[in-house]
């Protein structure tokens, strides 16, 4: 039912160069291939990132279609997820920022859950049974919205810092940066707590 | 916490995704490209002989009217007077050359207007 993140990097490169070459020479079918590789890789970046299941869902079905609507932008050199990664991250930036308000409630203290917005930890936290990890959901969820989209891309989706920067629209210093005081806010509650 | 950061967040478990994403985004797509096929389903090529007439007719108008200047050895007078017994003609063309003239303008009409005849 679930599964931890695999190592960075494409599953199957040369099946997404054949199905992207396929969807090239209009055979629109083979794009299913496509996404079936990287809708549980996508929908959980989604979800991580908006803290809301619905969203997340649209969101990754947006970022799908955009692509496929821009594939001829693509180059099939490079690895298509960063590329994926970089249109989700941009459509869900906008979503973030028409969603301002929960925004806000984010950078506050981390040192009483209290202070994680009532539904923000839900999306996931009926997966996790370790306490461990259910309290480190919450932190990054806590994490204002350009720091926790910076962790999620360089830890958890492994994508480079120089990745990350495309995805976001940043230079690398400004990715760095936001890795740095993630870290620095995650080390105060992890720190504490398990000493 | 540092060098642990990435191992911890990589085993967080990932969410299984909708099962009707996958679905939904062939769905769209599909929508998507059947809406970009239909602007291309008119050929253009329909009107390609009736643009080669009015070209054709436009040349052979001007090509007539020159032709009739340069018989006659003399520059078309457009500033002279329009009315009265001294004015200047703005053609020089025998009846047979004005007749090819009539049918010239009659074709550059004619594919002028092909398109909208067409449609009505």
């Amino acid at each position: 039912m679930t599964a931890t993140l695999a190592a960075s990097g494409d599953p199957d490169a040369a099946s997404v160069r054949e199905a992207v070459a396929a969807v090239r020479r209009s055979d629109v079918d083979a794009y299913a291939r496509i996404v079936s590789l990287y809708q549980r890789r996508l929908f959980g970046l989604m979800l991580m990132m908006t803290r809301d299941a619905a969203a997340a869902e649209e969101l990754a079905q947006d970022a799908f279609v955009r692509a496929f609507l821009h594939l001829k932008a693509y180059d099939s050199a490079r690895p298509f997820y960063p590329w994926l990664s970089t249109i989700a991250v941009r459509l869900t930036q906008n979503w973030l920022v028409r969603h301002t308000r929960h925004v806000r409630r984010e950078g506050e203290a981390l040192s009483e859950e209290s202070d994680v917005p009532a539904g923000a930890a839900d999306a996931l936290d009926g997966l996790l049974t370790d306490e461990r990890d259910r309290r480190l959901w919450r932190a990054v969820a806590a994490l204002p919205s350009g720091e926790r989209t910076a962790v999620l891309l360089h830890y958890r989706q492994g994508l480079s810092v120089a990745e990350a920067a495309d995805a976001v629209g940043v230079s690398e210093g400004t990715i760095k940066t936001l890795l740095f005081r993630a870290r620095r806010r995650l080390r105060a509650l992890f720190g504490d707590q398990d000493e | 916490m540092n060098e642990d950061l990435p191992t911890l967040l990589t085993a967080l478990p990932e969410p299984e995704a909708p099962a009707t994403l996958s679905a939904a985004v062939m769905a769209r797509i599909r929508r998507e490209s059947e809406a970009v096929e239909v602007p291309r389903a008119e050929p253009l090529r329909r009107d390609r002989p009736w643009w080669a007439l009015t070209t054709i007719g436009a040349m052979a108008a001007c090509a007539i009217v020159a032709a009739g200047w340069w018989a006659a050895g003399m520059a078309p007078d457009y500033l002279g007077a329009r009315i009265g017994p001294g004015r200047a003609p703005l053609t020089w063309l025998d009846t047979s050359m004005t007749g090819a003239l009539a049918l010239a303008l009659l074709g550059y009409l004619a594919g002028l207007f092909a398109p909208a005849r067409q449609r009505t």
